[in-house]
Formats: C-alpha cells, sequence, structure tokens
C-alpha cells in the first residue's frame, strides 16, 4: 500500500460518511473477544489501567492473591505514591504568568476547623479553592502511581455515587480535603457508617442545601435525592401512590417496598437543623458557631410526628435521633442492597451486569450489612466472580480513567499542574465537578458520542504531543530494552505496551511504514530527537486506538 | 449568619479552575512537537457542492430543556392572585410594583394580571411582536418529583414508566430518515435521551471546536483503526471521523465563523454565556445549510432549592438574551424556524425556609418561532387555591405536553403520524400554536 493510497483513503471515507451512518444502526451488544492474556485484561478492570510492573506482579503472586491484597489496602506502605504526593506542587500566586510559585500540597491531611480558617478572609478566592485543587492534584497522582489501585477505583465510585460538585459553592471547596478522607476511609468500610459520616459533611449539608433547612416548610433536597440516588433508587419511587402511604406494599407492616413523596417530605422535616457550624448563631447564647464542623440547631428541627416508610416516628424527638432513624431505615433497606449492588457490578462488570451475580452480592452485602468491612465483603465477591474475572470489552474508559491509563502506560512522570486540571475540562471529564447529584454517566453511551470520542483523541494528542513541561515527562526511548532497534521492534514494542495483542496486518504494515518513513522497516533509527518524536507520535496513536478505549 | 450563596463562586469562580469555556481545542500538527501548538487551522474553502436542505418545507426544530425543574411560577404568573401572594415572600414572586416587579402581559388565559419576570424583556418583546407563545399550566402528567425520571420520561415522550428504547425526537427520524450532511446535532457532551435510539446523532462542541486532532499521514492510520469492526467504539469513533470529514471538506468553517461573527449579534457576554455560545453555534449551521433538521440544548441548574431570588433572575436573564440574539441573529430564517422551550416539572406554590422552592408539577413552556401565534398564554389556568392544587399543594396539570409537541410535529415537521412519535398519547389535541 503506498502514500497516495492512505491519503485517499480518508477522501473515500469522507464519501461514504452516509453510509457509515446507516450501518452503523446494527450494533451488537458485545464486542468480539480479543487475545489478550487474562492478567492484562483483569488488571485493566482492577486499576486505572496495566502497568509493566503490576503485570510481572499478578503473574508472580497469582490474580486471586492480588485481589486479595488489594482488598486490604494499606495506603501507608506504597513509598512512591507517598514520595510524589510529597513532592508534588501546585502554583500559587496567578498574577505572575510567567514564573508562577510553587507550593507544596499541604492541606490533604488539615482537620476541618482547620480548613474552615481559611473562610475568613471570603475574598481570598484563591486560598479558598485551593484544598479542593490539592485533593485534584492528589486523586490524580494517586490514580496513576497509588499501588492500591482498587483502593483508588472505589473512591472515585464511592465520590461518584455521593456525587458533589465543588464548583457549586466555595465552602464545599474549601472542606474537600475533609470530604476526600471520608470517601478514603469508607470505601471498603460499612455502609450504614459511611452514609451518615457523609451526611453530616459539610460538602453535602451544602451541596444538597440541607445546611439551611428548618421548619418550616423544610427543605426536600437532600432528602429526596437520599432515596432517589443514594439508598433506594428511583426504581422504589412509587409515586404513583402520591400521599397514599396504606397503598405501598408492605408499609402497613413497617416494610414498606418503595418510597412515595410523602416520605420525601417526612425525612426532610427529620433532617431539619442539621446543619454546619458556620458563623451560626450560638442557642445557648455564646459567641456565633464557626468551625465548618456539623452542628445540630435546635431551633430549626420539625418535632413533631412524622412516618417514613410505614414507621411512626414519636414526636419531640431530638433532631439526631429523628435523622438518624431515617438512616436507618433507608441503609438497611433491602433495595438499597440491590440499588448498590447493581452499580457495583456495573462499574467493574458490565453496563448491564448479570443479574445472578447482582444477586450474589446482595446476598453477601445484606449478610455483613453489620459488618465494618461490608462493602469490602460485597466486593470480594464481585471481582472474584467468573463474569469479571473473564470479561472484557464491557465498560468504556471514562476521560479520568482513559488518561490516568495512558500515564500508567506510558510510565509518565505526572505532577499535575493547575493547567493540566484545567484542560480536563475539555476532556469531559473534571473531577468533582458533575453539577446534578447522579454523578458522572457509568454507561457506555453517554462517552461514546462524537464529542466525546473526539474529545478524548484531543485530550491524548493534547497531552503527549503538546507536552506541558511542568507537569509531563515522557523519556519513552529510555524505557525500550537495548535490544530494541529497529523500526519493525519499535512498533511491536509499544503495540505490546499499550494494546498486549497484535494489529490486524493491514494496518499494522500501514503504521509500521509510516513510523518507517518509508525506510526499510527493519533497519534501525539512530537514537535521536527526531527518534524521540516520532516514538511520541507513535505511542499517542495507540493511545487512540479501540482497542485502548475499554478497560 | 452568611447566607448560603454560590454567588462569590460564579462571579470570580469563571476565572480560576472552573472557567474554561473559552478554551479552544486545538489541531495538533506532529511536525510541531515542542513547538508551540498552532493557534488555529485555517481549513481550506473547497468547491465542493453542500448538499442542500432537500427538505425545506419543514421547520428546523430547536429543542431547548431547562434541566433541574424551572419554577414557572417565578417565570410568569397572576400576580393579583391572593393565593400566590399568600404563599411566597416578595422575592420569590412577582409582583405588581417594587423589587420584583413583572411586565404585564397581553392575553391572560384568565381574567387575572399575568405578568413575566422582569430579567426577560427580551422575551416580553418577542411576545408582544407575536413571535412567542407561552402555555401556561404545562407538564408531564405522570406524577414523579424526581429530576432524572421526569427528565426521562420527557425525552421518551411519555407519561408512564413503562421503559422505551427511543426517544420521541428519534423516533420521529426513524420514521423520516433525514438527509442532508449534518441533520441533526446535539450542542452537548452526550447524546441526549431525546435523540437515543437514532444511530447518526452526531454531539459536538462548538463548531469551530469540532476539528481534527491530528495531520496527514497519522490521521490516514486514525481512519484505518476505525475502518471496519462493529463494536460500539469502533461504530463511534467511525461516525466521528466521518463528521469531522463533511464538515472540514464541505465547510470553510473558521471564516464563516469569523464572518458571522463580525454581525455581532448580542449573545450575552456573563450570564447565559454558554447558551449564546450554543445558540450562536446553531445559527451558524442553520446559515451554512448543511441540512440541518433537528438540534437539541440543555441551559441551565434550575433547581433553586435555595437562594432563588439570585439565581433565578441570573438564568433568566441568559435565557431571555440568548433566545433573543439567537432570534435576531436568524432574522431571514425565522419562517423556517420553531424553538421549544420546556422543564421538567414546576416549582411548589409554596416557598421553603431556604429562600427557594422545591419541586412541583405544573409549569409553562414556551414555543418561538415565524409561525408562531405569538402573544398569548395558551392553555387552562387551573388557579391556585387549596382545592386546585395538585395533591393540595403544586399548580396543576391542564396541558399534557406532548399536544404542544405533537403539534408542532403535525404542523412544523409535516409528519402526520403524531402516534408513531408518541405512541400511548391519546389524542392529538393541538393549541392552535401555529399560524
Amino acid at each position: 500500500m503506498n502514500r497516495r493510497h492512505l491519503l485517499s483513503l480518508g477522501t473515500t471515507t469522507v464519501l461514504g460518511g452516509i453510509a457509515l451512518r446507516t450501518l452503523s444502526q446494527a450494533r451488537p451488544a458485545i464486542a468480539a473477544s480479543s487475545n489478550v492474556p487474562r492478567e492484562r485484561r483483569v488488571l485493566n478492570r482492577l486499576s486505572f489501567g496495566a502497568t509493566p510492573q503490576d503485570l510481572a506482579r499478578v503473574r508472580q503472586m497469582g490474580i486471586n492473591a492480588y485481589i486479595e491484597e488489594q482488598l486490604h489496602p494499606n495506603v501507608e506502605n506504597d513509598p512512591d505514591c507517598q514520595a510524589r504526593l510529597r513532592a508534588a506542587t501546585l502554583a500559587i500566586g496567578s498574577d505572575d504568568h510567567s514564573r508562577p510559585k510553587q507550593r507544596p500540597l499541604q492541606t490533604l491531611d488539615w482537620s476541618l476547623p482547620q480548613l474552615w480558617q481559611l473562610t475568613e478572609d471570603e475574598d481570598d478566592f484563591e486560598a479558598l479553592i485551593r484544598p479542593a485543587a490539592e485533593v485534584m492534584a492528589a486523586t490524580w497522582i494517586r490514580a496513576v502511581y497509588s499501588q492500591w489501585q482498587l483502593q483508588e477505583l472505589l473512591v472515585d465510585f464511592w465520590h461518584n455515587h455521593f456525587n458533589i460538585n465543588i464548583f457549586k459553592d466555595e465552602w464545599i471547596a474549601v472542606t474537600w480535603p475533609y470530604t476526600d478522607r471520608l470517601m478514603r476511609q469508607h470505601a471498603l468500610g460499612n455502609f450504614r457508617v459511611f452514609l451518615e459520616a457523609i451526611a453530616q459533611s459539610p460538602a453535602m449539608l451544602l451541596y444538597l442545601d440541607n445546611a439551611s433547612s428548618k421548619a418550616s416548610p423544610a427543605n426536600e433536597n437532600f432528602a429526596r435525592e437520599l432515596f432517589e440516588l443514594h439508598t433506594l433508587d428511583s426504581e422504589r419511587y412509587l409515586n404513583d401512590r402520591y400521599q397514599n402511604w396504606r397503598d405501598v406494599p408492605g408499609a402497613i407492616e413497617q416494610n414498606a417496598i418503595g418510597y412515595i413523596d410523602q416520605d420525601v417530605y417526612e425525612a426532610a422535616r427529620a433532617f431539619t437543623g442539621w446543619t454546619i457550624a458556620a458563623e451560626l448563631e450560638d442557642e445557648e447564647g455564646g459567641e456565633d458557631l464557626n468551625t465548618g464542623e456539623f452542628h445540630i440547631q435546635n431551633s430549626w428541627h420539625d418535632p413533631y410526628q412524622k412516618r417514613v416508610l410505614g414507621v411512626e416516628f414519636a414526636p419531640n424527638q431530638p433532631p439526631l435521633a429523628d435523622g438518624r432513624k431515617v438512616l436507618d431505615l433507608v441503609a438497611y433497606h433491602p433495595g438499597t442492597a440491590d440499588h448498590l449492588c447493581t452499580k457495583l457490578c456495573r462499574r467493574f462488570v458490565a453496563d448491564d451486569p448479570p443479574p445472578s451475580l447482582v444477586q450474589a452480592a446482595v446476598k453477601t452485602w445484606l449478610e455483613h450489612r453489620e459488618n465494618p468491612h461490608q462493602i469490602r465483603e460485597t466486593v470480594r465477591v464481585i471481582v472474584q466472580s467468573p463474569e469479571f474475572l473473564d470479561g472484557e470489552r464491557q465498560k468504556v474508559k471514562r476521560p479520568f480513567e482513559f488518561l490516568a491509563s495512558y500515564l500508567r502506560a506510558t510510565q509518565a512522570n505526572f505532577n499535575p499542574s493547575f493547567a493540566f486540571l484545567e484542560s480536563t475540562e475539555n476532556s469531559g471529564q473534571m473531577l468533582f465537578g458533575w453539577p446534578t447529584p447522579e454523578g458522572y454517566p457509568d454507561r457506555a453511551a453517554y462517552w461514546l458520542s462524537t464529542h466525546s470520542t473526539l474529545a478524548r483523541w484531543h485530550s491524548l494528542f493534547d497531552l503527549t504531543l503538546n507536552e506541558q513541561a511542568d507537569a509531563i515527562q515522557f523519556d519513552l526511548q529510555a524505557q525500550m530494552p537495548t535490544e530494541v532497534r529497529t523500526h519493525r521492534q519499535i512498533v511491536d514494542y509499544w503495540i505490546q505496551r499499550l494494546l498486549g495483542t497484535a494489529l490486524d496486518s493491514q494496518t499494522y504494515e500501514q503504521l509500521l511504514q509510516t513510523f518507517s518513513q518509508d525506510r526499510n522497516p527493519d533497519s534501525s533509527p539512530p537514537r535521536n530527537a527526531d527518534l524521540k518524536g516520532r516514538v511520541r507520535q507513535l505511542v499517542a496513536l495507540l493511545g487512540t486506538h479501540p482497542d485502548f478505549q475499554w478497560r | 449568619m452568611k447566607t448560603w450563596t454560590r454567588r462569590a463562586l460564579l462571579a470570580t469562580g469563571s476565572a480560576s479552575i472552573a472557567g474554561l469555556s473559552g478554551a479552544l481545542l486545538q489541531r495538533k500538527s506532529f511536525s510541531s512537537i515542542n513547538q508551540p501548538a498552532r493557534s488555529r487551522v485555517s481549513l481550506q474553502q473547497t468547491t465542493t457542492a453542500v448538499t442542500p436542505n432537500g427538505q425545506s418545507d419543514r421547520d428546523i426544530l430547536v429543542f431547548l430543556f431547562l434541566r433541574g425543574g424551572c419554577d414557572g411560577l417565578n417565570l410568569v404568573a397572576p400576580v393579583d392572585d391572593p393565593h400566590y401572594i399568600d404563599a411566597r415572600p416578595p422575592s420569590l414572586r412577582l409582583t405588581e410594583r417594587g423589587e420584583y416587579a413583572g411586565m404585564r402581559l397581553k392575553n391572560p388565559p384568565v381574567d387575572a394580571d399575568f405578568r413575566l419576570h422582569a430579567s426577560a424583556p427580551e422575551l416580553k418583546d418577542l411576545y408582544d411582536d407575536g413571535h412567542l407563545a407561552l402555555i401556561h399550566a404545562c407538564g408531564l402528567t405522570h406524577g414523579t418529583r424526581s429530576h432524572f425520571e421526569a427528565q426521562e420520561l420527557m425525552e421518551w415522550g411519555t407519561a408512564d414508566t413503562q421503559r422505551m428504547k427511543q426517544g420521541w425526537i428519534a423516533r420521529y427520524l426513524n420514521a423520516n430518515q433525514p438527509t442532508g450532511l449534518l441533520p441533526v446535532v446535539a450542542i452537548s457532551d452526550g447524546i441526549p435521551t431525546t435523540l437515543r435510539g437514532y444511530a447518526d446523532a452526531v454531539a459536538m462542541p462548538a463548531l469551530e471546536e469540532f476539528v481534527t486532532p491530528i495531520d496527514e499521514p497519522y490521521e490516514a492510520i486514525l481512519q484505518s483503526f476505525y475502518t471496519g469492526g462493529d463494536d460500539p467504539v469502533r461504530q463511534a469513533g467511525a461516525l466521528t471521523l466521518s463528521t469531522l470529514s463533511t464538515v472540514q471538506q464541505n465547510l470553510d468553517v473558521q471564516a464563516e465563523v469569523s464572518r458571522l461573527r463580525a454581525k455581532n449579534a448580542s449573545y450575552p457576554e456573563e450570564e447565559g454565556y454558554e447558551l449564546g455560545r450554543t445558540l450562536q453555534s446553531i445559527a451558524h449551521l442553520i446559515r451554512l445549510d448543511v441540512g440541518l433538521q433537528v438540534v437539541t440544548v440543555d441551559y441551565g441548574d434550575w433547581d433553586t432549592h435555595v437562594e432563588q431570588p439570585y439565581l433565578f433572575t441570573e438564568l433568566v436573564r441568559g435565557l431571555s438574551q440568548a433566545l433573543g440574539a439567537f432570534y435576531d441573529d436568524l432574522s431571514n430564517y425565522r419562517d423556517r424556524l420553531t424553538v421549544v422551550v420546556m422543564s421538567e416539572f414546576g416549582r411548589r406554590l409554596k416557598a421553603n425556609e431556604s429562600h427557594g422552592t422545591d419541586h412541583g408539577f405544573g409549569n409553562v413552556a414556551m414555543v418561538l418561532g415565524g409561525n408562531v401565534n405569538g402573544g398569548k398564554i395558551y392553555g387552562q389556568w387551573p388557579g391556585l387555591a387549596n382545592a386546585q392544587l395538585d395533591d393540595g399543594a403544586d399548580l396543576a396539570i391542564t396541558t399534557d405536553y406532548r399536544s404542544i409537541l405533537s403539534e408542532v410535529v403535525v404542523n412544523r415537521l409535516k409528519y402526520p403520524q403524531w402516534q408513531t412519535v408518541f405512541p400511548r398519547f391519546e389524542t392529538y389535541s393541538p393549541l392552535g400554536l401555529f399560524t
């Protein structure tokens, strides 16, 4: 195939544009299987993408032992990632663009009152959003370098399950390290405990407006999303029985199978007074409360009797008891087990996971409802299942996973800059930036639009070819073993590194010819700057290959 | 105590980590590695004939979805209704006079003082000039107060929760198989549910950002990566590449965009900037005559549980300015333009204690276009007394949202089989929205 033919190929496709569209209507549900080795397939879904080191490790210790190790993360025992976090910096002082000063990430372990002190100067916007930016940077570093990859995947899962948009309010941004620590602390823990920690976090109280909810009428926002998104799911929203709670099956036996608007309204009343100590009047007559911590404001509470999911609440209960009773009802509801297990299976296995696997996970979830490691036990069932271990090409990478997997595959040296964090908006997934409370979509259809597809390609070329020198360094030549010399060997090496499988022969020949620049593909180019650039082109191009778009 | 507000973030955040709306994707040249990226590629003008729109008897439909539940009772309302006055503080309703005074509308549905929010002067002009029709007490008759469920049902074009595979616009398109280079565009990251099930829907950002990521000879390899194969990733890549080629081979986009921008239509610079920019892209596409038939657009986060007086005013201002500029921009195309504006539900008549409103039911919808019988509030006004409210709490619905949409399909999209588009809608009941 000669160059002229290659060039004309593009034109053919243009003219065939309409025909391509017609073809695209027949869409098989499952992609054809590849020849990618099992270790790589498992690692691609148990981590932010396989690395040579992790592949070697899994081959050595076996998949089961690796999974068991990942289920018991010890983040302190992760020298490379810890060192990178300590060394990481973000610019301060946006006035001087030529030479921005760098400062380490320092708010990640600050206590809530410590973070809250940053609110004292409400005009210092840079200081207010700094904690959120530091969490963003640290999250990227951990995704790329943490050896506890399953933990990182779960932290990402929970950040989306309990989605909070940091851009709604700078007070959310300022407390973000605290929220992120909750996600990490409970990622493999107990759901009921986790739920209360999140419900009492300043970020959630602000994001879903419960912080300002008082009698009466209460603000319904948090209570509604608690039922619909955090616990029971809209599948169990039986609103055709609006206000007729007796018609909800099981309600009279205090065992309602689903919820109606009345449950939302009554739960909202139960949470009145759950707020944060933010320039809040002290009901005891002392100075204003201003620590940013969870606070019960008794005078805001609606004390009258309530009924939630058919269960009566006695009047004049303390606000904490009222709210906790709601959390007990929804956290332990069997519908919540089904909802959460379906979502976990969707995250790890397939957009529409096999019902048998979901049921197995639900059984474990319910059996371990009081277990402090309930989530770990459930995740184990999912990732040890044949559906997970044997699966592939079921999950399309979201932009976060896509870029992280590319940085891992290329062993890039990476310290996210503000410019990098900003660029993630264009790639379609700025962390903690999804505006509405359902979190980033977890189905391929959304991420396979023409816009998202193009954005993924752009982000990769931006990263590789427009190197943000302060943020990312690729040293690809140094990674090639000395015996990799010829054009063909270089192409083969990087195909193996990124894709772990062979290209079809026609595409392979075309790629090889282009990379060799019409020289003999079995000749050895000198290792110089020109080759450096060409290898980088090659690797970026391989990142756009369809096989690299799947987890 | 401090009022709970994101005003500061809105005011200053746009300059910082959230504010990238102006950033342009840039086409990278492999030959320019280690050099600053080229500012923007200039696409060569070709003499290839543009496929004309072969169905120009049909209007171009712009479906604008106000996600989050727009408070129709703060947008258009009878300011002299005592129940209305009792239910809300002045800052959360329209008043006859003072800071929150609305603009009086002619042709109200009942003999009452119906007014429009004061931050929508452009909409008022369009209404007065007969281009804009309002439909009140309209919406999704299914009683869900869930954003996600209500949006999905409306996008399916149904009123019950029996799952559907396709959105209502997709059903229309599949039955009509539009021709043209770019018949169906969603200006968004993903494909909205209205278009789900129509395989050729294209999602794109602003037109000038829809550029190829690499140059030849590598672009040819990208083409071969995505030629053949039938898995969803390959199909998405193939559609992306063919659309890119369509745009680049047939349109001198950059020149066109600069020329049109020079026209200086008054799209909003602050609130509503994104919407204005989106509508401006649509205006470009319409004028480029690529056979555009349907566009979907989302605007806003209307979920004003708190701080509604500030947030709602800004949202309405953005909506009004952007729509006004768009309509202005397309002064030569109005006879082929129908814009439908809807939200998934209205909000509760009674305000909450956080200066906001919670999820409600009936709402106001809008239809804008050159063939609209505007200057009138359509629909039966159900009243706001307790007994007249839906479940004693929310504005009742007297007009099913599908009445409006089916009238658009039959009258403006010239497709009489409305039952195909809305299979579980009982009777065709046009309001007489069009001339």
